[in-house]
């Protein structure tokens, strides 16, 4: 019985100009984003070893220990491959970083130079997902039991001896059935074309965060559908439930997650970073007008040089108090929105995904406070092996040695916490996926059919 | 003949779920992304204001004219106060940049942005006009024809004297005027709040940008709305018409706009930043290392005259001085020279990928309107290349200023020789947006394409009802 009812339905959706529809869109944005992606992260990987290149040679024909002091270290993170899928926090994470004696960590200009880049989303597959594909789910799905209220065929089925509980049932699974087999397919074909065309590979440990996030987005589909289904069993006419869905979707996917984060810089407000950047110069400006005084005519070379370094530590050890203080307000704030933004099943999405292709919050925090204080650190530790003082007293400086610099070497999160962080949202889709069937059950017992 | 049927048009969709939809829509996410982004420009040009006093400060602080020249001053971007309604670049938190004499500016990278906004667009009314009101302008429109066809009411009414072409303009109109009356309202319940916060406080300028980029609006709702009434008077069934104009939607306002800046990057190649800077930093150093040899070879030539003592020595130490300053004059010239060679190719290209992108965006009006409504706005593209020649006419005048006071003075460590440090008379920099009248003259051609498209997809849609079948 309920495999006739799965079967009707299954061949009722797959007949249908909807589906025609749907699953060209399907194809076209999925595997198109796909491979544009990877073409996109091939060419980022292109650049970051072009501008390794050159930033080597520049670095193995420097000899003078003034000049590393101007100019200090400049490296930047990998792209990170996950990025196909999620954009995410990238572009930021992407910026070039220069550690330098003289000044405080700076950060450098993001390879998406493009204004048009941060003028428009980026066409991802969570983009795709989270915005396309929940609303072809909603509309799949909007007249799926007003709409056999209205043509009357739902009157006829129940004449027959058909449990309703089977009949909802089996509108649920045709429909997941359908949609989810499209989205497979089409993120499948752009799989293998990237990999054809331009060789993407994966590790095992990737591999596994793709297939959570593949389930993620299923299961993402499938709250949407059974929004769609609650929504239908709600109201009488297929007008009207399309009207409704419509809204619930507008206000859940566009509204909801973009108007929290401005909400929550106002409920967690920090003070610019601009504000910290000056209140750090002053932090120096100060510590170097205390050294002037300190300073004497005929100090010893060594002498001023330990009173240097003092200075630099006690400069290093104040700013980062201060940008302590400063993170964790940030990552406050950031908490807050993220909190908030979960009463939208998209914004839960949103959050999962990014955070299991490494290009969420989590990631970008630890990204943060790695270059200000584990890169820094090793920075500033590789100074006393870098320096090499002049035999001669002909040569005016110090030579220098930059073999000793650190690589900029983030590794991200391990698999398993990635996992853990990403749990609570998946979580709650489960929990919107429960909740809005449920409804759809109770209202669908006692839905009058006539 | 035409009033009455405009009239039962109007109604008929007044009266409609869908209208009550999209005036609450509307009303509710216009004038609540207005308050949330009113709050939010209140705060940033606190923390401008802020900011600026304290870089003034800072720059009090340094104690010499040489310190200043080397360590510069901050200079942040003000928030435009067009972003409560149309956010746009407002986004890039790379806002603060450091004017030195000897190096051309470019903003410094920020991390410590908002995570939470970086991945989520600004629900600005661009993006409630963007995505809610064009798939609105699609529902009101889907069934205009063909619904009635569907009804068979069209074939009662066309029974009656009823030109065709009074028909379609009637329902054209009543359709689009019923959604565009909401949005008006909502747009002017937001200009109230702006008019009665203190804080915006818009001027002229700002109040024509705003009428502007709102005429913009309407005239992209116009495009979607004639594009509805294409397809619907093309198309036999209702549920087809929305499909296609589902998937018409969901090309144009989600993927054409966002696809268009990757593929121009495919196409067009630019130096990544990061080599950029690299040169630059070589090139620099170059010159550093330059200016010491020059220095120290000029210091060796003057020791002699140095040791002797005397008059000799203090004539010796004058000349010397300036010629240590034509050195210092050239390593600056040089530099900034580099800088702009650098910058001004790697924005040359950027440039040329802009065009590229902008052209290919603008097969979907959407893009249009995105390039109006932020470039009137002062928000957009626009406004970054402004805003960037504005703050290298400031280095200039920077540069300026530090020449006359450092003028004849040893250029390193002279602080005892130095007159007082005074720098109330530094210029300010104090940026004065684009005339409103540049910034619509350079939205001209978006301008035109919206309103060709609107007149061709209405042409489109009159030609295919006049030859429909109303079976």
């Amino acid at each position: 019985m309920f495999t006739v009812l799965v079967k009707k339905e299954i061949l009722n959706n797959i007949l249908s100009f909807r589906f025609a529809v749907t699953f060209l869109l399907f194809f076209l944005l999925i595997s198109g984003s796909v491979l544009m992606m990877a073409a996109n992260h091939q060419k980022q990987v292109l650049d970051y070893s072009n501008a390794k290149a050159a930033y080597r040679q520049r670095i193995s024909q420097m000899r003078d220990y003034n000049e590393f002091e101007i100019f200090g270290m400049t490296d930047r993170r990998r792209p990170n491959r996950l990025s196909i899928f999620a954009m995410g926090l990238e572009p930021d994470m992407s910026r070039s970083v220069t550690n330098s004696q003289m000044r405080n960590v700076e950060i450098g200009g993001t390879p998406y130079a493009n204004p048009l880049f941060a003028l428009f989303s980026t066409p991802d597959v969570t983009y795709i997902v989270n915005i396309v594909v929940s609303l072809l789910a909603i509309l799949f799905v909007f007249d799926a039991v007003s709409g056999e209220r209205e043509e009357e065929t739902l009157k006829l089925i129940l004449s027959n001896p058909v449990p309703r509980d089977m009949i909802l049932m089996g509108k649920c699974v045709g429909s997941l059935v359908c949609l989810c087999a499209a989205f497979l397919i089409s993120l499948g074909v752009g799989l293998v074309a990237a990999r054809v065309s331009m060789s993407l590979v994966f590790t095992p440990g990737q591999w596994l965060r793709i297939g959570i996030l593949i389930m993620t987005s299923l299961l993402y589909i499938s709250s949407f559908l059974m929004l769609g289904l609650f929504i239908s069993t709600c109201v009488r006419g297929s007008g009207t439930s399309l009207m409704i869905s419509l809204l619930a979707w507008v206000v859940l996917v566009l509204g909801i997650p973009n108007v929290v984060p401005i909400v929550a810089r106002q409920v967690v407000p920090l003070e610019s970073t601009q504000k910290l950047a000056s209140e750090m110069r002053a932090i120096e400006q100060e510590e170097w007008e205390a050294v002037k005084k300190t300073m004497r005519r005929g100090m010893s070379r060594e002498e001023s040089r330990r009173i240097f370094t003092e200075t630099r530590r006690t400069i290093e050890d104040r700013s980062e108090a201060l940008t302590d203080s400063y993170m964790n307000k940030f990552v406050n704030q950031a908490s807050v929105a993220r909190v908030m933004s979960r009463i939208s099943p998209s914004a839960c999405f949103t959050y999962a995904s990014t955070t299991l292709t490494g290009t969420g919050v989590d990631a970008y925090e630890g990204f943060i406070r790695y270059v200000h204080e584990d890169f820094r650190d090793q920075f500033e530790a590789s100074l006393s092996e870098i320096r090499r003082p002049s035999r001669s007293r002909r040569e005016s400086s110090d030579q220098v040695d930059l073999t000793k610099l650190p690589e900029f070497a983030l590794t991200g999160p391990t698999t398993e916490l990635i996992l853990k962080d990403s749990l609570l949202d998946i979580a709650l889709l489960f929990v919107y996926n429960t909740l809005f069937f449920l409804g759809a059950f109770v209202r669908f017992l006692r839905y009058d059919v006539n | 003949m035409l009033v009455t049927l405009l009239k039962k048009e109007f109604l008929e969709h007044v009266l409609s779920l869908r209208f009550i939809v999209a005036s609450v829509l509307s009303l509710v996410l216009v004038t609540l992304s207005l308050i949330v982004l009113r709050a939010d420009y209140v705060q940033k040009k606190e923390a401008y204001d802020l900011n600026r006093e304290s870089y003034r400060k800072e720059a009090e602080r340094l104690g010499d004219y040489t310190q200043l020249q080397m360590q510069g001053i901050h200079v942040d971007r003000p928030p435009a106060k067009l972003q409560v309604s149309y956010y746009g670049l407002e986004k890039v938190e790379d806002k603060s940049t450091q004017i030195m004499a000897f190096m051309v500016p470019a903003t410094q990278g920020e991390l410590y942005k908002s995570p939470a906004s970086a991945l989520f667009p600004t629900p600005d009314i661009l993006y409630v006009v963007a995505t809610v009101l064009s798939l609105m302008a699609f529902v009101f429109s889907y069934d205009a024809v063909c619904g009635e066809r569907e009804s068979g009411t069209m074939r009662l009414m066309l029974s009656y004297s009823v030109p065709r072409d009074r028909f379609i303009l009637a329902k054209w109109l009543g359709g689009y005027l019923s959604l565009a009356t909401p949005f008006v309202i909502a747009l002017v319940v937001a200009a109230l709040i702006i008019f009665v916060s203190r804080s915006v406080g818009f001027t002229g300028n700002q109040w024509s940008a705003y009428v502007l980029a709102a005429v913009g609006s309407l005239l992209f709702i116009a495009v979607m709305f004639s594009i509805g009434m294409f397809v619907s008077s093309r198309c036999a069934r209702s549920a087809t018409a929305i499909m296609i104009l589902l998937f018409i939607w969901v090309g144009m306002v989600l993927f054409v706009p966002n696809v268009s800046p990757y593929i121009s990057n495919q196409v067009k190649r630019v130096t990544p930043i990061d080599v950029v800077e690299n040169q630059m930093r070589q090139e620099i150093g170059d010159l550093v290392r330059e200016l010491t040899q020059k220095m120290e070879q000029l210091g060796r030539e003057y020791e002699p005259q140095f040791r002797k003592g005397g008059e000799a020595a203090q004539q010796a130490m004058v000349e010397f001085g300036e010629r240590m300053n034509v050195i210092w004059k050239e390593f600056q010239n040089n530099t900034n020279m580099v800088g702009e060679r650098n910058i001004r190719n790697f924005e040359n290209e950027l440039n040329g990928q802009i065009a590229v992108a902008k052209i290919i965006s603008r097969l979907s009006p959407v893009s249009s309107y995105v390039y109006i409504a932020t470039d009137v706005a002062g928000t957009g593209v626009r406004k970054q290349l402004h805003f960037m020649e504005a703050l290298r006419e400031y280095q200039t005048e920077f540069r300026g200023y530090i020449g006359r006071k450092t003028e004849g003075a040893f250029p390193f460590g002279g602080s005892d020789e130095e007159e007082s440090y005074d720098i109330s008379d530094m210029p300010v920099f104090n940026y004065a947006e684009e005339p409103i009248s540049d910034r619509v003259a350079g939205s001209l051609l978006d301008f035109g394409l919206l309103g060709v498209e609107a007149l061709f997809f209405f042409m489109a849609a009159f030609v295919s009802f006049l030859r429909a079948d109303v079976m």
